[in-house]
């Protein structure tokens, strides 16, 4: 007997089977949202990916807050490298209509060292390699920048003090940084334009670099004789550094994802386990027949592999096609967020997912299809004499390995992969218990009802494991979808909402002392509110209580400022807060002190510019971050002021009808930086938008999984149903109120489930609210509409497809057949 | 007779020969004793009814004759074989083209035509030229009209005579049936009967026949009734012997 040709056979004529199509979408879907993933994140990798060495335009980079000490480019020219100096810094551009925050690139001849630019000359252009940098008045501006600033190239928009020419578009930069979101546009000039600029000096926050490329053992040398010299923020990077970077930061993104497609592919692997066992169960009359004509049972394991083998082929193309489709709508989502344009989508990707379906089918598919193989040929005479043995419940532990396995393989990363599972098993059995709870009140419901209630409640609680199940999928998958459609929108809104009306909005820094004075009459002149002006000095700690601090970002060079009495937003936590006039003192805030390691009573010591001053540390500050004011981690008392080099920083708000008015300030205060804090906000929501549309994407697998698990669920029950609803005809119910009866179940079960999936997400909601924004989350109506709407229309759907039969079959056959 | 089938010496041995035949299974009360010291033979070409109550025993002694299932006790010998010698997978090699059956619920593959139901035995029993042999099983039994149709479009009588073909199409030596009329009505039962009969004396096949209609039973030239799991003959004939415990103890071997 030809295995593949009676197992070809046997296939194609089970169209009907509600069993097999479970079987089938079960494993699609898990194609499907492992593709979509890996297909995307592949065409992400490859856009990063960068020949050795571009990822800094260089194969070194120094670099440092001031600028850099003669002797380094010096040595570097010595060991034969070549050098181009660089200086990026953030600041505010102005056009003719408006300003926005640019992240400004100077550089000079020979950059970049590594790589090529791409430049264009307009936006619907095509773009060219360079090997050009702009000439001095001239610069390249990114083509997001355009939008901000509403010009055009051709246009002038003033760097500081500096006009400068948009002759190009800047299309490509081999060291962009920052991974794929950029806050700002980039704008690319000539070093020679910032140096003239009012920009750089005393208290600017650009950054000195040098970039050094050459022969390799001349770069090993450099870093060697460079590394140990490094003091204070002096860094230094190497290309392999950067590109590990990068690598993890997409690796990151990948894994992310990855769990997304994890919980559809985990539904799923539920719906493929629930629909093998119910295929099983079904062949067995086939089997036994088989063996009762003579096939062994080795010939009908071969049979039934080969099944399953042309199942996940089938299953592949399906989902193959659905992940294509869904990697392509992400990319789309993301596309305006994206600084680097996608390569083409290859197809190696899914030979990957191809191989995960097939180990999904061999993991939870096969082992109810072993079971197989052990039918009694008597089954044939007696079908009470096949009883599944114990021998059976060994297979069973295969499914548990590759639950286990699956999530561990794909993510890579064993910890991340039992936090996944166990964070999606707890999820799973808070909502199963919910379920389970709901289903003991509907049972004692059923005991008051009568006609199709009776009948509906009743079936409902027959069936409640399956009805768990059930409401378990959807429910997780609704939830997932509810939180990132509804919750994240709600979260965004209520927790701007919650701002006090003139919550500062906008900052303005690197205010010269003796611009201070008019800066605040000018601000009050045009409309600001809740206007603070704070000085701001740089200075180096040195010593904590005669100690050397611990390394760290939070140590070093740090940001002082100085006041006479406790400033708004801050509340005491440890110690007292000075009077005004009280000397050699300082405050510490909370965070700062705990990461540091500083308290009560420590004496800290600070150098600026070689002139020491110390402080003692007389209380600690819980401050409120949210407000938006200026805020420091270190305040000292006054008289630091008569010491300290330094510049002042504002915040206040400013009503929409001042900012003309703002505007014309900035532009005549060159040196100074006004940042629409707003506007900062705004963009990075639009971020976490979009990156939640995409990941929206992939959760709505999840969702299609759930239902799947929802159909096969439904369809291992079907049978059940079918006998009730017959043998209440044959009592004498009519058509009505088997229908009757059937929808009150679904229409139950959909309730549930909405209910556990809005209530989850709500809970959800505010516990981010509260812990993450220190807000009341107030879930509105939308959730629970769309949350209802959804679930209603899924189940009920669901059911129906599912169920059809239940209500077209004649009682009399069905009680024949029994 | 065709040559190339492995029955060729079937007219010359017995296709069934059972001695002290026992079968036990364990129960909450104690050993269940469900066939007890069952001893029978059957010639080529006769046919044995076994009737009884429901619960006798009977359906379950059908499945050890067939060798769908092993004796607690004692032997018997399918189509020349010793079914003791053989494993499962054994006695389906065993059961190719040897035996086949006829059951009460016919059994057909409902996703296969009444032509591939025939052909799937045949080809299971690795017998040349399948599909020749299904058409002329179904032209036999009067179906060469249908033969592309799917059980769900055939009526009851017409699925049990596709069952049929599917039998005899392989030229087996035995067939055993299970209340083959038991899921018709009685016309359509009595011409079933009659295609069952009439097949069995063309073909030389031996025929087991298991029903509690007494009709049914009377057309067979030996009737055996069990009782509590025990065979009593109801009519001796002279070609062949159904033995219980109490007769003489059986010399004829195979």
């Amino acid at each position: 007997m030809n295995s593949a040709a009676l197992s070809g056979r046997l296939l194609l004529r089970q169209g009907r089977s509600g069993a097999l199509w479970m079987l089938i979408a079960g494993l699609a879907v898990a194609t499907a949202a492992l593709s979509a993933v890996s297909l995307f994140t592949d065409r992400v990798g490859r856009a990063l990916e960068r020949q050795a060495g571009e990822v800094l335009a260089a194969d070194v980079v120094v670099s440092d807050r001031n600028p850099l000490p003669d002797e380094i480019a010096a040595r570097a020219a010595e060991l034969g490298l070549s050098t181009s100096p660089m200086i990026t810094l953030s600041t505010v551009l102005f056009s003719d209509e408006t300003s926005a925050l640019f992240d400004v690139k100077a550089v000079s001849e020979g950059y970049p060292l590594r790589g090529a630019l791409k430049v264009a000359d307009a936006l619907d252009q095509p773009d060219t390699t360079t090997a050009a940098i702009p000439a001095p008045g001239k610069a390249w501006i990114a083509p997001s920048g355009l939008r901000s600033l509403d010009i055009a190239p051709g246009d002038t928009v003033l760097l500081g003090e500096r006009e400068l020419t948009v002759a190009k578009l800047l299309t490509y930069e081999p060291d962009q940084g920052g991974g794929p979101f950029m806050l700002s546009p980039r704008l690319l000039v000539n070093l020679a334009d910032l140096d003239g600029s009012s920009l750089l000096g005393a208290g600017s926050r650009a950054r000195y670099r040098l970039l050094a490329a050459g022969e390799e053992r001349a770069v090993d040398r450099f870093i060697q004789r460079t590394e140990p010299e490094l003091s204070g923020r002096q860094r230094l990077q190497t290309a392999g550094e950067a590109e590990a970077q990068t690598d993890e930061a997409l690796e990151q993104a990948r894994r992310f994802l990855a769990v997304a497609a994890l919980t559809a592919v985990i539904l799923a692997a539920v719906a493929v386990l629930l629909a093998a066992m119910r295929f099983s169960r079904a062949q067995r009359d086939l089997i036994a027949i088989l063996k009762a004509f003579g096939a062994e049972s080795n010939e009908v394991m071969r049979a039934i592999s080969l099944l399953l083998l042309w199942l996940v082929l089938f299953a592949v193309v399906l989902g193959g096609i659905a992940g294509v489709a869904g990697q392509h709508l992400i990319a789309q989502i993301l596309t305006t967020q994206l600084t680097t344009d996608l390569p083409g989508m290859r197809l190696q990707p899914l030979a990957g997912s191809a191989l995960f379906t097939l180990l999904l089918a061999v993991g939870f598919a096969l082992p109810p299809l072993l079971s197989l193989k052990r039918v009694p040929p008597m089954r044939i005479l007696n079908r009470s004499l096949d009883v599944p043995g114990a021998r059976e419940r060994v297979a069973w532990l295969i499914p548990i390995i590759a639950a286990l396995a699956i999530p561990v393989y794909e993510l890579g990363d064993l910890q991340l992969a039992l936090l996944m599972l166990g964070g999606s098993a707890l999820l799973a059995g808070l909502l199963a218990l919910a379920a389970w709870g709901a289903m003991l009140a509907t049972r004692k419901l059923s005991a008051t009802a009568s006609g199709a209630w009776r009948f509906g409640l009743a079936g409902l609680s027959r069936r409640s494991g399956a009805s768990i199940l059930q409401i378990t999928a959807l429910g997780l998958g609704l939830m997932a979808l509810l939180l990132l459609m509804v919750v994240r929108g709600e979260l965004i809104g209520q927790w701007r909402a919650s701002l006090p009306a003139d919550t500062p909005d906008h900052f303005m820094v690197n205010i010269q002392p003796d611009q201070a004075d008019r800066v605040r009459e000018e601000l009050e002149e045009i409309g600001a509110r809740q206007l603070q002006i704070r000085p701001m000095a740089n200075a180096q700690l040195t010593q904590i209580s005669g100690e050397t601090p611990p390394e760290g970002g939070f140590t070093g060079q740090v940001n002082l400022s100085w006041i006479d009495r406790i400033p708004p937003a801050n509340e005491i936590a440890e110690g007292e807060f000075w009077q005004p006039g009280d000397s050699g003192q300082i405050s510490v805030a909370r965070r700062w002190a705990d990461r540091v390691g500083v308290s009560v009573g420590d004496r800290m010591t600070f150098d600026s510019g070689g002139r020491e001053f110390s402080a003692e540390v007389t209380n600690i500050r819980d401050v409120e971050w949210n407000s938006f004011n200026v805020n420091f981690f270190l305040l000292v008392t006054p008289e630091a002021g008569e010491m300290l080099p330094h510049q002042f920083v504002a915040s206040f708000y400013l009503p929409p009808e001042g900012a003309q008015a703002l505007d014309d300030l900035a532009r005549s205060l060159p040196n100074t930086s006004v940042l629409d804090v707003g506007a900062l906000i705004e963009r990075v929501f639009e971020i976490i938008n979009q990156v939640s549309q995409a990941a929206q994407v992939v959760f709505a697998f999840t969702l299609i999984a759930g239902l799947v698990v929802l159909l096969a669920a439904l369809e291992a029950t079907r049978d059940q149903r079918r006998s009730e609803a017959a043998l209440i005809r044959t009592l004498g119910a009519d058509n009505a109120t088997v229908r009757n009866g059937l929808l009150i179940e679904y229409a139950i079960m959909a309730a549930i489930a909405a209910a556990l999936a809005t209530l989850g997400a709500a809970v959800t909601g505010w516990i981010m609210a509260d812990e993450l924004f220190g807000f009341d989350y107030q879930p509105g109506v939308t959730l629970f509409a769309l949350g209802f709407t959804a679930s209603a229309l899924l189940v009920v759907g669901a059911g129906w497809l599912g169920n059809r039969s239940v209500l077209s079959t004649p009682p009399v056959r069905i009680l024949r057949a029994g | 007779m065709n040559e190339s089938s492995p029955n060729s010496d079937k007219r010359n041995q017995k296709p069934l020969v059972a001695r002290n035949v026992g079968y036990a299974v364990d129960a909450p009360g104690g050993r269940l004793e469900i066939v007890k010291d069952i001893s029978l033979d059957l010639n080529a070409g006769q046919t044995l009814a076994i009737v009884g109550a429901s619960g006798s025993g009977k359906t379950t002694l059908l499945g050890l004759l067939a060798g769908l299932e092993t004796p607690t006790e004692g032997a018997i010998r399918l189509a020349g074989r010793n079914l003791d010698d053989l494993d499962e997978d054994g006695r389906a090699r065993l059961r190719r083209a040897r035996v086949g059956f006829v059951f009460q619920s016919f059994h057909l593959l409902p996703s296969l035509t009444a032509l591939e139901n025939v052909m799937l035995a045949l080809e299971i029993g690795r017998i040349d030229k399948p599909r020749e042999r299904a058409l002329k099983a179904l032209g036999q039994v009067g179906l060469d009209h249908r033969l592309d149709h799917y059980p769900r479009q055939l009526s009851g009588g017409e699925q049990q005579r596709v069952a049929i073909a599917r039998a005899f199409a392989g030229n087996p030596a035995i067939l055993f049936a299970d209340e083959p009329t038991g899921n018709l009505d009685r016309k359509t039962g009595d011409a079933v009967a009659d295609l069952l009969f009439d097949l069995n004396k063309q073909n030389g096949t031996a025929l087991v026949l298991v029903t509690h209609d007494p009709r049914l039973a009377e057309r067979c030239a030996n009737v055996a009734t069990m009782d509590d799991g025990r065979l009593t003959s109801a009519r001796p004939d002279e070609s062949s012997q159904a033995h219980g415990s109490r007769q003489a103890a059986g010399q004829n071997g195979a």
